[in-house]
């Protein structure tokens, strides 16, 4: 298998996957092909399996080691993979993560488990997880307190960079999280320290202005990852202004998707749609969507439909 | 070109007529290794004959073995002996054979029982719509699973070195010499050890896939997992 590992220079979009199932609640490998086709044909940079909204905590180990080996399969090498592998038991964190290494994905997201106060307690678990796994495998941390209840301080942040070269990335989605982007950014540059990746979560909600402050791209699941290609393809080329007003035209459907909670089923239904899963369903504990919620939906996909066309 | 016209084949020892598994003997004795191959076979087997508008064969050695295999496939699926010496001259002799009739085949293997089908159906479709002229399913060891065609070309099959990790390569080689067009299919993998047995178990669990072979596998892995405890 490609034996491609992320490094510091990862740019670009690499949605978070939705995990397909059947109706009855089974994991749909051949959606799954489906999927990645679909991904791959937005010309994605890379693509992120077993996020949290890929449903991750709900599968067992052996439908975790299918799903990563199916879509490298798939990929057959033409983007990275990172595969998310967070678990509060360590030792399944690294079978996992060396699972999928092996398998030939190209790094290994980890965020923390809950719990962990103070920065010294958190750089501790991240020096366990090196420990734990492959030598050399990248890592992805995954920042995002509002599920984890674990603060990542900038100072925190520059010294995981500065003690663990594997940390190739920062999966960003604090908030409010602005501030934060730049400081690490204009610190690391003033420190004349690693510049490591950032890609941004959060739904992309924030996505113009987290480019503008130094993120790399997007590591969102947003169900029109055209959309992400394009900002970012536009603000790499110097078109602010231009990226802004593509984002502007999904941003009703991108907020509808971003609802807590509700948002997976939605941005599923959306997949389901435009022909990338078979079916929408999700797994327990899910909610699903009422027949008010489908008639939004319906709307808002009417209306951007017709700005895209204008 | 449409599907109806098209073959696909199922390249197979007959189990009990010629060794197979013989790198999983041990762990698994020459029965267990046999009852194994047998299921992998059947859940092949219907895994092709679930394929709509597609004519299944099972192309078999020796070709005594005829009424012992005719007497375990599932009904509808033609037999058709396996020709020549060697694994080159059986592929080239199959196409010759299949292409006469198909405008299309593709030669599946028998090691992987939980292989997508739907990455066969793929496979066939580029044939069928001319946007390849050969299809290939890598395995990770380096050979395939799959290889299809739409016109009968030895040079594919001469001079391979099969059984080693550069079959893919030399075919492939091959192939541009011949300035054929080429569709990879996704990668997969063949079960030659133990672990790859621990795998193949995950992936019946969790696929649901290939109901023979999963029956055996559980038992075998029970008594793998109690044999290594003791």
């Amino acid at each position: 298998m490609s034996t491609t590992r992320l490094d510091e220079t990862a740019r670009g979009v690499f949605p978070i996957s939705a995990t397909p199932f059947t109706p009855d609640g089974a994991l749909d490998l051949d959606s799954l092909d489906r999927l990645v086709d679909f991904y791959l044909a937005r010309r994605v940079h890379g693509l992120t399996l077993l996020g949290i909204m890929g449903e991750a905590p709900k599968l067992t180990p052996a439908e975790s080691r299918a799903v990563v080996r199916r879509a490298v399969a798939r990929i057959g090498g033409r983007v990275p993979i990172v595969v998310g592998v967070s678990n509060v038991d360590l030792t399944a964190l690294a079978a996992l993560a060396n699972d999928s290494m092996a398998a030939g994905a190209a790094a290994v997201m980890v965020a923390p488990p809950p719990g962990l106060v103070g920065d010294d307690a958190l750089l501790a678990y991240i020096g366990s997880v090196v420990t734990a796994i492959d030598r050399g495998t990248p890592i992805v941390y995954q920042d995002y307190p509002q599920s984890t209840g674990v603060t990542l301080t900038v100072e925190a942040f520059h010294r995981m960079v500065d003690a663990f070269p594997q940390l190739v990335m920062l999966k960003h989605e604090d908030a409010p999280g602005l501030t934060k982007l730049s400081r690490i950014r204009a610190e690391a540059a003033h420190a004349g320290r690693r510049r490591v990746s950032v890609l941004v979560g959060n739904n992309a909600i924030y996505y113009p202005q987290e480019l503008a402050r130094g993120a790399d791209g997007a590591m969102t699941g947003f169900s029109y990852p055209e959309m992400l290609v394009e900002v970012y393809e536009r603000f790499a080329a110097g078109d602010a202004d231009g990226a802004e007003d593509v984002f502007d035209v999904y941003l009703p459907l991108l907020r509808y998707e971003a609802q807590p909670g509700i948002g997976l089923a939605v941005r599923k239904e959306l997949l389901r749609r435009r022909g990338a899963l078979a079916s929408s369903a999700v797994r327990t504990p899910g909610l699903a969507l009422s027949a008010e919620d489908r008639r939004e939906l319906d709307r808002l996909v009417a209306r951007l439909e017709r700005r895209l066309k204008a | 070109m449409t599907r109806s016209t098209q073959a696909v084949a199922v390249m197979a020892k007959a189990p009990g007529w010629l060794p197979v598994k013989s790198r999983l003997q041990p762990p698994l004795s020459a029965d267990e290794a046999r009852a194994l191959a047998t299921a992998f076979l059947l859940d092949r087997l219907d895994g092709v004959t679930s394929l709509s508008a597609v004519a299944a064969v099972l192309a078999f050695a020796p070709a005594e073995a005829e009424r012992a295999l005719r007497a375990l496939a599932p009904p509808g699926v033609r037999l058709l002996a396996q020709r020549g010496e060697g694994l080159g001259e059986r592929l080239t002799h199959l196409f010759d054979d299949l292409l006469t009739e198909h405008a299309g085949a593709l030669a599946l293997d028998t090691d992987s029982p939980t292989l997508p089908m739907a990455w066969v159906e793929d496979g066939l479709d580029a044939l069928a719509d001319d946007s390849a002229d050969v299809v290939l399913g890598p395995s990770e060891d380096g050979g395939y699973w799959a290889i299809g065609l739409r016109a009968p070309c030895p040079a594919l099959f001469v001079a391979v070195p099969w059984s080693t990790d550069r079959v893919l390569e030399t075919t492939l080689a091959r192939a541009a010499a011949e300035n054929l067009r080429v569709r990879l299919l996704p990668r997969w993998f063949d079960i030659d050890t133990e672990a790859d047995l621990r795998r193949l178990g995950d992936d019946i669990a969790v696929s649901r896939r290939a109901p023979r072979t999963a029956a055996l596998l559980s038992a075998l892995t029970a008594r793998l997992a109690a044999e290594t405890a003791r």
